[in-house]
């Protein structure tokens, strides 16, 4: 009694003294001012209510689109991004690791043609050397037939000619076979070596799937070659969980009857493990009983065995989490460079109403359900089967319990049926409403500025804590339906375990006989008549099955959740880019003689052109100046020759040949642009001007800021070139920016530069002299500039005037200037007029 | 021989090195990332102290927790124990073996047929799954814990964090405590998260330029829900924990008065897992700080990409940009798996700890058999009870180091809670004026004002200036001669570092933010407007306006006639980027906003650059008419937009060089402003002429 005051009264203390404590420091660094403010948020959810969602952001059942067919769907559509990880790529000897994601089975003359005749001389061995006992009685049978399967399919696999239809088939009839056939082995038949027969079996279907042999005529002499599978970490890391199971069932078994046996009771060693330990004197064979010495010795092996175990156990221990991890994380990468892959690839009309927070969101939470598929499938598929198992071992014992055992699914189905589109739909809800906070809170940061200036912070927080309320009443919602599917699982399935718990406390009571007793004694059980040990294994049994429903049905549950979140992704996938390469286009190489727009209109939506009816040529070397009031049409036209969006109608071509039929990444290469809204990256000044040019030298880098006339400026930086500028480029002022901006375009030395108000925050005196080094840097490129300033548009080979998306007038500055009335004249008298400046 | 050099060049050294790197990268206003041992204390029981708002929710759900820990340990064998003695074996019914409060029970089925204990048995058995969902050990008990699928990066591994519940309960206990706790953690995270969002919101601007907004997000999202587990980390873990450790005690204890060795040797636990874990503390919290830090890289990432779609593909930057997000994705994933690689450490560690005593403890129990001082069957007894307290002894023992990971978490929410605010420096509000008197009677001005940014650039130095009702004030200036620095002194985004700032004769400093800027209409160059309606847009400084007001601005601004041949006119939406709007249009929307607000002072920042010339013209006359009775200041390079103005203040390299009228500044012989104008004016007529 002394030890267990004394330990009780120093952990209490402990236990008393951590908060304490914490609580005394918390108290002393000044942070306990409690706020009125705060106070109200802390209060802000319901203590245990469901709490509202606005019915706007809230869906019905009738918005529920996936059945179960659907769900399936969703979960296997993460196929392609699970398979480089389970395929894996070959290794050519002498050649390499090939790029490309390996085949399913076989492929391109390879063969595994040996591996059936390996596979099926391990499978006839075994029993022939008598490795496993070459009975066909039970369990043995179950064991043979899935081993059966396992050599025909792939036999099917082996020969080249068949079907690929056969070939998947065969292909999943061979994996669950093989899933069967390890289960039974490990769980059902008794003893080793029977695992150890199975795994050699698989192990050799796997090694026909993994090293694949082609035979080629070589200077007319025939040569062997082979190709290994690599990189199919999933089937490796499928492998070690084996490996692992199987040390530890083997090890396991041997301590188990180590200790049972011979160490609690005083028997003799099993023949075996004598063996093993080099002590066959120990043997049952040999002894009938331990003395009380030999069982002090055999302690130590107990010990000896069991920290080698620990010892076998650590590599695997330590790489198999790991492993897990950096394999999921592969899979959810593809997936997420899908995602940003496919949203570059969006116009800008699919953006103007997407959410940047919605893109957060999805690339993070959404695309990570696709972490859990496999191990989702696998373990819905094992808790199946342990099902079926279990049902059938019970009704050994009594078939009506058996029934009952196997009615659980009825209720089981009706409750899924009723939960899980309510699962599916509360799931969409709240990924929805958590996507919206997560964007919310990116606007309100973006706009910081403004809401500073316009006094909206208040406004501001109140909208946030509102969408803050949402997400989190819509986010208990779905946790509150997996707690109350899962407890009223629960209540149904207790019930039947009860039903059943009370037949067979009632059979055992009365010691009636078992149904199928001559099975059972077969399987070295006792259970002729009802009695403690039959209740007690019937009553594990019958539980299990219990177990596994609630488990399958948990699971389910949680897929629902996972296919939504992977619903969200593919959605995007699922959007077809309005702008795509025709298949045959060609890359634009270099642009040497002209661009061409000929009729060219276009609508962001339908009645209300932007553009119409624009037909003019740039040739190399010219400059184009593209002039008229806000809003005319001067953006979108420069937005169509880089092929953000397609005309509705007429053509653009750049020498000769259609915009369309040119690959859109080769146009955007030759054609730079420097933006009215100078976007700069939170990256440093280097990398900023090389954003689209990597690859720019730092000789290329100074000249492209020589020309934008910024030397001085980033000689004045405290790490010159290497500063690191903030979100948006932070710091700089809009005229550096601008510059910075046009440095960008420079850098990337293309055929077609686009200036898009390039000047409009620089003063005069920079403005000139960027334009002369612009005009100078210019020769043989077709420049297109976008102004407002005389200054700049003066020096325009051709000014196109847009008003209203038209061309009213065209030609250089001298022409337009001797039209009486013309509307670019008016443009340049009212600017000099403004300016003070007597033009006449 | 360990030089510097050596230590330098070690992996241990470069992994630290690149996690300072990460975190630099992940947030400039964030430096001191490293945490000590103090710091961490501090840190937690800074965390806890949010409990102070919770404790009645916290009380009941630590009672609900203690009921639904004690009731499988003190009722739940006892059923099975009938049943199987009493019906299965068909022993009589005694009382004896059982607990006290029992025996009414049993007295009652003394004599009853097996038949009719079993019948009783089940129809308690019924109402425990209704009532705690469980009736027994294993496959009869029912826990309640409604976490989803998470994925393989903190930010991800964030959801059950924030929003999770737990019952050891089911049935309606467990329905009900599991309501009840997930809402208690949403409650603490709604708090961190809204307080949190409030601080970062109100640091000073010169702050906000330097903080990366994908930062800001991840700290609200991921990084909040660290601290509500420090709720239970710190009272329940440690007193439940004990508590079942003690009652297992005090069953072995009572059931085995003679083998206290097996206490002892499962005390150790205690001290082998703390020393065992406590040296890996550090290296914890580096890992999840260097995996927070990725993550807030990877958010500003995709921030910063897909806030700039149209730049990022009008450049033709969608494969640099994939590039850029794959590679910080892949790093995100890395310093992740940094963080799972010390668990796995830390897991071998306490489990050689583990496979020690529990060797030493069956070495003990199997002598103790085999020399005949305990019997076969106390071998699984005794055991059962060891693991029955070796749980919760490590649960108790390895708090600290579950802690660290919540710690790092949490040290990135108070580092920004404790950045400075700029809130509330001024005391008086800056529109008590005396009687008689009007606001901005005395007008505005700089007295010896100088700027130095945080990181030692000086913005602007000797600054005198004096301005008032009624006037147009034009700053000029080549591009980064402090212009916009100026104007930011007079809503103080920006404090000046010298000298005094007064309006209407207070100093800016003196008055109340709100009070200030209330008064203070900022058009900033760059026109941002929000994806809601142009008619929320423009009334968003002012959310009370009138329809006539708004489209009274909006033919100021000369946008009206745009917005009504829209098919949704007022009420278009914007969407994120605006691709329906010209930048002239945004400009002008922008300004229709500015001009909205009725405060006294006006501030255009290149109001103008955009916009055709005509526009220009209107906006101009436009902007003299609302001079009337208001302080107007415009930053511009347009000559024709500056000549408009009554005061001229020429910059240059963040000092005055010239102020006047344009006549007046016109007619300093080899003046700066004189230069700039004729140098436009060159520009402009040399052909025309």
């Amino acid at each position: 009694m002394n030890a267990f005051i004394i330990v009780s009264v120093v952990t209490a203390i402990i236990a008393f003294a951590i908060p304490f404590a914490t609580w005394l420091i918390g108290r002393r660094l000044d942070d306990t001012r409690m706020t009125e403010e705060d106070r109200r948020r802390a209060n802000a959810l319901p203590y245990i209510g469901n709490g509202t969602i606005p019915p706007e952001r809230d869906l019905s059942l009738d918005d529920d689109r996936q059945k179960f067919t659907g769900v399936v769907l969703l979960l296997l559509r993460s196929w392609p991004y699970v398979r480089p990880q389970l395929l894996g790529r070959w290794y050519y000897p002498g050649v390499g690791l090939s790029d490309e994601v390996a085949d399913n089975v076989s492929g391109s003359g390879y063969s595994l043609a040996y591996a059936p005749v390996l596979v099926a001389a391990l499978a006839a061995l075994g029993p022939f050397i008598g490795m496993v006992e070459p009975t066909f009685e039970y369990p043995m049978h179950f064991l043979y037939i899935a081993v059966a399967v396992m050599v025909v399919t792939m036999t099917l696999l082996g020969i080249p000619r068949v079907s690929d239809r056969v070939q998947a088939y065969s292909a999943i009839l061979l994996a669950l076979a093989a899933f069967a056939a390890n289960l039974i082995a490990a769980l059902v038949v008794d003893g080793m070596m029977d695992t150890f027969y199975v795994a050699l079996v698989t192990a050799a279907c796997l090694f026909g799937w993994m090293t694949q042999f082609r035979v080629e005529s070589r200077n007319q002499r025939l040569h062997v070659a082979f190709r290994f599978r690599l990189h199919a970490h999933l089937a490796y890391y499928y492998i070690l969980i084996g490996i692992q199971g199987f040390i530890g069932l083997a090890m396991g078994l041997i301590l188990t009857d180590l200790l049972m046996q011979s160490l609690v009771q005083s028997q003799a060693l099993h023949p075996g493990v004598a063996e093993f330990f080099g002590h066959p004197e120990y043997s049952r064979e040999v002894l009938a009983e331990l003395t009380v010495e030999q069982r002090h010795q055999v302690k130590w092996w107990y010990v000896y065995l069991s920290l080698g175990l620990w010892v076998l156990n650590l590599p695997i221990g330590i790489i198999r989490p790991w492993y897990h991890v950096w394999i999921m994380q592969r899979i959810n990468q593809d997936l997420r460079l899908a995602l940003v892959q496919r949203w570059h690839k969006l116009s800008l009309n699919y953006h103007s109403d997407h959410r940047t927070g919605d893109s957060i969101y999805r690339i993070y939470q959404d695309s990570a359900q696709v972490t859990a598929v496999i191990g989702q499938i696998v373990e819905i598929l094992t808790n199946c089967w342990s099902y079926l198992l279990a049902l059938i071992l019970v009704s050994f014992l009594s078939p009506t319990i058996g029934l009952i055992a196997s009615t659980i699914v009825i209720p089981a189905v009706f409750w899924a049926r009723w939960a899980m589109p309510r699962m599916r739909v509360r799931s969409l809800v709240y990924r929805a409403a958590t996507s919206d906070i997560t964007s919310r809170i990116q606007e309100s940061f973006a706009a910081i500025r403004l809401i500073k200036a316009y006094r909206a912070e208040e406004r501001t927080q109140k909208d946030m804590e509102e969408d803050s309320v949402v997400a989190f009443n819509a986010a208990f919602q779905v946790r509150l339906m997996i707690a109350l599917v899962t407890i009223v699982m629960f209540t149904i399935a207790a019930h039947f375990l009860l039903t059943g718990e009370f037949l067979m406390a009632m059979m055992a009571n009365q010691g009636d006989p078992t149904f199928a007793d001559e099975l059972i004694a077969v399987m070295g059980f006792s259970f002729v008549v009802w009695n403690l040990a039959a209740f007690d294994w019937g009553k594990g049994k019958f539980h299990e099955t219990s177990n596994m429903t609630r488990s399958v049905m948990r699971q389910w549950l949680s897929a629902q959740d996972m296919a939504m979140g992977l619903r969200r992704v593919f959605d995007i996938l699922d959007i077809e880019p309005d702008i795509e390469d025709k298949p045959n286009a060609v890359p634009l190489e270099s642009f040497e003689r002209q661009i061409r727009f000929e009729d060219v209109a276009f609508h962001y939506e339908p009645g209300r052109p932007v553009l119409d009816s624009v037909s003019f040529e740039a040739d190399p070397g010219s400059i184009t100046a593209i002039v008229g009031p806000t809003g005319s049409g001067k953006s979108t036209l420069m937005g169509l020759l880089l092929r953000l969006y397609d005309p509705t109608r007429g053509t653009i071509s750049i020498d000769g040949l259609d915009l369309k039929d040119y690959q859109i990444d080769s146009i955007r290469a030759n054609a730079a642009i420097a933006l009215q809204e100078n976007v700069l990256f939170a990256l440093s000044v280097r990398d900023n001007i090389r954003y689209v040019a990597p690859d720019a030298s730092d000789e290329q880098i100074h000249e492209a800021i020589r020309v934008a006339g910024m030397e001085d400026y980033v000689d004045g930086l405290p790490d010159g070139l290497d500063t690191v500028l903030g979100d948006r480029g932070g710091k700089l002022s809009t005229g550096q920016r601008q510059r910075l901006s046009i440095a960008r375009a420079v850098v990337r030395d293309t055929a077609i530069l686009i200036l898009d108000e390039p000047t409009a925050a620089l003063d005069a005196a920079t403005e000139h002299q960027v334009m002369t080094n612009l005009a100078e840097w210019g020769e043989g490129r077709a420049i297109f500039l976008i102004t407002h300033r005389i200054s700049t548009i003066r020096r325009a080979d051709n000014i196109l005037y847009l008003d209203d998306g038209r061309i009213v007038e065209s030609g250089n500055h001298d022409t337009l200037m001797r039209l009486q009335d013309g509307r670019y004249r008016h443009f340049v008298e009212t600017e000099s007029n403004l300016a003070g400046v007597e033009s006449i | 021989m360990s030089t510097t050099e050596d230590t330098a060049n070690s992996p241990r050294k470069n992994l630290r090195q690149a996690e300072s790197e990460l975190n630099a990268r992940a947030s400039i206003l964030d430096s001191e990332w490293d945490l000590g041992f103090i710091e961490t204390v501090k840190v937690i029981a800074r965390g806890w102290m949010f409990v102070n708002y919770f404790w009645g929710r916290f009380i009941a759900k630590w009672i609900l927790l203690f009921g639904a820990l004690m009731y499988p340990v003190f009722v739940l064998p006892w059923g099975v124990k009938i049943v199987i003695d009493h019906v299965v074996l068909g022993t009589p019914v005694t009382t004896e073996g059982y607990p006290r409060w029992l025996h009414p029970l049993l007295v009652y089925f003394q004599g009853l047929p097996p038949v009719e204990i079993l019948l009783w048995l089940t129809a308690i058995s019924s109402f425990l799954v209704f009532f705690v969902g469980a009736y027994g050990p294993g496959a009869a008990n029912d826990t309640t814990d409604g976490g989803t699928v998470e994925g393989q990066d903190t930010a991800t591994a964030q959801e059950n964090l924030t929003h999770g519940g737990h019952s050891f309960a089911g049935g309606l206990w467990g329905y009900f405590e599991y309501k009840m706790n997930s809402r208690l953690t949403q409650s603490v995270n709604h708090l961190v998260r809204c307080k949190l969002f409030a601080r970062i919101k109100s640091l000073p601007m010169t702050m906000l330029d330097d903080q990366r907004i994908g930062d800001s997000v991840y700290r609200v999202m991921y990084d909040a829900p660290s601290i509500n587990q420090i709720f239970y980390e710190v009272i329940n873990r440690p007193t439940l924990s004990t508590a079942v450790f003690v009652a297992a005690m005090y069953n072995l204890a009572d059931a085995y008065p003679h083998v206290p060795e097996v206490i002892w040797l499962t005390a150790m636990v205690f001290p082998a897992y703390l020393l065992i874990t406590i040296p890996f503390s550090r290296m914890v919290r580096r890992r999840h700080q260097a995996s927070r830090a990725a993550g807030t890289i990877v958010t500003s990432t995709i921030e910063e990409g897909m806030d700039n779609m149209l730049a990022v593909q009008s450049l033709g930057g969608d494969k640099e940009e994939k590039e850029r997000f794959g590679d910080d994705s892949k790093e995100s994933f890395k310093r992740f798996r940094g963080t799972v690689i010390v668990g796995i450490i830390i897991g071998q560690a306490t489990g050689l700890a583990y496979t020690l005593i529990i060797t030493g403890v069956f070495l003990f129990i199997i002598s103790n058999i085999i020399d005949g001082n305990l019997s076969p069957g106390d071998y699984g007894t005794l055991f059962f009870y060891f693991h029955w307290m070796r749980g919760p002894a490590q649960s108790f023992s390895t708090l600290w180091i579950h802690l660290q990971s919540y710690a790092a978490g949490m040290r990135r929410v108070f580092a920004l809670m404790d950045l400075p605010q700029e809130e509330e420096i001024g005391t008086r509000d800056i529109t008590d004026v005396e009687e008689g008197a009007e606001f901005l009677d005395k007008g505005i001005e700089f007295k010896d004002v100088g700027l130095v940014y945080p990181d030692g650039r000086r913005a602007l130095a000797n600054i005198n200036l004096t301005a008032n009702v009624g006037q147009i004030v034009a700053f000029v200036g080549p591009t980064g001669a402090g212009k916009t620095s100026l104007a930011y002194l007079l809503p103080r985004y920006h404090m000046a570092t010298e000298g005094e700032v007064l309006v209407d004769g207070n100093n800016v400093n003196e008055v109340t933010m709100e009070s200030l800027r209330d008064q203070i209409t900022y058009v900033f160059q760059e026109t941002q407007l929000f994806s809601f309606s142009i008619v929320d847009n423009i009334r968003f400084g002012k959310p009370d306006a009138t329809q006539e007001e708004v489209e009274r601005v909006a033919r100021i601004a000369g946008i009206h006639d745009f917005i009504v041949t829209l098919p949704d006119g007022y009420d278009t939406k914007l969407g994120t980027t605006m691709s329906k709007l010209s930048v002239g249009q945004k400009q002008r929307i922008s300004i229709a906003r500015g001009l909205l607000c009725d405060s006294k002072i006006l501030i255009l920042d290149e109001p103008t650059s955009a916009l055709d010339p005509e526009t220009e013209e209107y906006l101009v006359q436009s902007l003299h008419e609302a001079a009337k009775d208001r302080l107007v200041i415009i930053i511009a390079h347009r000559l024709s937009t500056i000549r408009q103005s009554d005061h001229i203040v020429f910059l240059e390299e963040g000092e005055i060089l010239e102020q006047g009228s344009h006549e007046e500044l016109m007619e300093i012989d080899a003046g700066h402003y004189r230069n700039f104008v004729d140098l436009q004016t060159t520009a402009a007529s040399s052909q025309s002429a």
